[in-house]
């Protein structure tokens, strides 16, 4: 297994949907250590929620694939994607891995790291998605993982 | 292999840029374990931390320190300016804004290393305009 890590900006800042998916290639499940999320803009009443997508999103537009630590090793399989031609990953009603509300004090310049000191592991052709509970607005966010 | 670290203030603020470049030499690899970055100035930023494409050229070069002051001195140095400035990675590891505030920051750790190959770069990259900032990586040679 090798780290690898990748950093997007989101921009999907639509209310109740998904802003980002990280989808794992068949075969290849990804375990996720670090996951950290940068607030871009001034909205308020922001709520994100971490969660395993019941439906992955359907052609995603121009994926990222993760980049290795160990810039020598192996090309990563595991991409990220904030957009989609088809449709998006569900949302998920409830049942959150994790939660964030960063409008305090406000807007950019918010966010968190969660970390996942034994891995969260996302099983081979699933996804793990950040949805917007609420009014969003672009952030940075970025994973680390093993794969 | 020893800890090594360097700190320094970014003067490089222009959009598109970088304003810090961790450089490796020809024989020594860096394994990077922390990068700190402090913004002085209140104006909102936003970068992003990557390989680039190209590294830069003719840069004004100062060589880490190591942590055990009894140790060998480092390889690795670190750039904030130069003749050509590094191009952008085709992708950023991580990525971070920052508010109007000065102090505001943030540190990325990188328990399991995050590793520099021989000759090769790491950069700390102006997305939108930038802020004079104190940046300091430790790393591992």
């Amino acid at each position: 297994m090798g780290s690898y890590s990748v950093a997007v900006r989101a921009t999907n800042v639509a209310s109740q949907l998904c802003c980002w998916e990280l989808r794992t290639a068949a075969g290849v499940p990804a375990l996720i250590f670090e996951l950290g999320i940068s607030i871009a803009g001034n909205s308020s009443n922001q709520i994100y929620v971490l969660a395993r997508a019941p439906i992955r999103g359907i052609t995603p537009t121009s994926p990222v694939t993760v980049l290795a630590d160990d810039n020598n090793g192996p090309a990563g399989n595991t991409q990220v994607a904030i957009a989609w031609s088809g449709a998006p990953p569900a949302l998920v009603a409830s049942n959150y891995l994790r939660r964030l509300t960063p409008n305090v004090p406000s807007g950019v310049g918010s966010g968190i790291i969660w970390t996942f000191p034994i891995g969260l592991l996302v099983p081979p052709a699933s996804s793990l998605a950040l949805f917007t509970l609420s009014i969003a607005s672009a952030l940075d966010i970025w994973v680390n993982l093993d794969e | 292999m020893a800890i090594y670290s360097l700190a320094q203030r970014t003067t490089n603020l222009t959009i598109t840029q970088a304003c810090w470049e961790l450089r490796t030499t020809a024989s020594v690899r860096a394994v990077v374990l922390e990068i700190g970055f402090i913004m002085a100035t209140g104006t909102a930023t936003s970068i992003g931390l990557g390989r680039p494409a190209a590294q830069g050229v003719t840069p004004v070069n100062v060589t880490f320190l190591a942590e055990d002051g009894n140790g060998p001195a480092g390889n690795t140095v670190a750039s904030l300016s130069w003749a050509t400035s590094p191009t952008v990675p085709a992708n950023f590891l991580r990525r971070w804004n920052g508010p109007a505030t000065i102090g505001a920051g943030i540190v990325w750790t990188f328990p399991r290393g995050l590793i520099v190959p021989v000759s090769s770069s790491l950069v700390i990259w102006n997305i939108t305009a930038n802020v004079a900032a104190d940046v300091w990586c430790v790393v591992d040679e």
